[in-house]
């Protein structure tokens, strides 16, 4: 599956993405609010492996974002789908080169699509920390709205951290 | 064994299925959890989960019968999250037994064992908005209300909204 929106191409996940993929999550920046440390070689392999494992068996969707023209990933948005699998949890990230451009909106909002149009899902959410305002500020720029906000839920790099959680249904995609 | 002012929370034990069978064939106590009215199989099953997880190590599953005067009235228990320290947190009381406070009762004496015996970091708890009789025992047993998430659970051919409830053990000592 290939999505193109006004700037970018969402493409599937290739083993050969690592490369890009550890020169991104290698960065502590990055990994700083994510629920995984600095990855390196062997991190980054089998996390490309995994999605394109997860990908075969429909639970996780998660495409590279490129620019056109060009085949290397910049970041990533993907999806895993809950125990009911019309739900979804939605993820995004772009490397430190490509921030401030809104590509994070622009890749998630086409997955969304993805997710609401193509799969006819009923629900996507999300969440983040309340110290990563990027990551917030872009689900609200989606149109995804606020739900709570979750104290000390999840204990992460040695520390208790609270969630923001977002979501949007199809009705309010559709709307 | 837990005890409070007027109940006795205890393990359950397999000859308290006629007892807890009372409770959750009840549609009205059911209506706003996953389940469907328990038939007798189900009853049993819980029961048998229970005594499992008391037994199991690291114990995961607390799910205990709520006793006045001997007679299970009850239940209330948790499970502990992917994260042990956390766990979610439910309770259920008799239709003939309710309007007493007895569910708050009982919730906040489990709370205190959840954080000062067990030792977790937080407990939550969520039910659905319309469900206003176990939203307020949340409220009054002093957890604080987290998230509304809208449309997140499919249950008896319909999709619910669930309030999530949440305390920290640092708001339990306080």
């Amino acid at each position: 599956m290939t999505l193109a929106t006004e700037r970018l191409v969402l493409r599937e996940f290739a083993l050969d993405d690592w490369r890009a993929m550890l020169a991104i999550h290698s960065q502590p920046e990055v990994v700083r609010w994510l629920m995984f440390d600095v990855m390196d070689e062997a991190g980054a392999r089998a996390y490309v492996q995994r999605i394109i494992d997860g990908v075969r068996d429909q639970v996780v969707v998660e495409l590279a974002v490129t620019l056109p023209g060009d085949d290397t990933l910049i970041g990533r948005t993907g999806f895993r789908r809950g125990e009911d699998p019309r739900i979804a949890e939605l993820w995004f990230t772009i490397g430190p080169a490509h921030q401030g451009k809104g590509y994070a909106v622009e890749a998630a909002r086409a997955l969304l699509g993805y997710a609401f149009e193509t799969l006819g899902l009923h629900r996507v959410w999300g969440d983040c920390d309340p110290r990563n305002p990027a990551s917030a500020g872009v689900m609200k720029k989606l149109g995804m709205r606020s739900e709570g906000h979750l104290v000390q839920n999840v204990f992460i790099k040695g520390e208790w951290c609270d969630s923001l959680v977002f979501a949007m249904l199809a009705e309010e995609w559709f709307r | 064994m837990i005890a409070t002012e007027r109940l006795v929370l205890r393990e359950m034990v397999e000859s308290d299925w006629p007892a807890l069978h009372a409770i959750v064939s009840l549609p009205e106590v059911v209506r706003y959890q996953t389940e469907d009215a328990f038939d007798e199989e189900a009853t049993r099953a819980t029961i048998s989960l229970a005594i499992d997880g008391a037994a199991a190590e690291p114990r995961l599953l607390f799910d205990l019968a709520v006793t006045l005067d001997g007679a299970m009235i009850g239940r209330v228990g948790m499970r502990r999250g992917e994260d042990v320290r956390t766990a979610s947190l439910w309770f259920e009381i008799a239709p003939l037994q309710h309007g007493r406070g007895y569910g708050a009762e009982a919730a906040r004496a489990f709370l205190g064992y959840a954080f000062e015996t067990v030792g977790l970091h937080r407990v939550s708890a969520d039910c659905d908005p319309r469900n206003a009789a176990s939203a307020r025992v949340m409220e009054k047993i002093g957890m604080r209300r987290e998230a509304h998430l809208v449309q997140n659970m499919f249950i008896k051919g319909e999709w619910c909204d669930s309030l999530v409830f949440a305390m920290l053990a640092s708001e339990w000592r306080r």
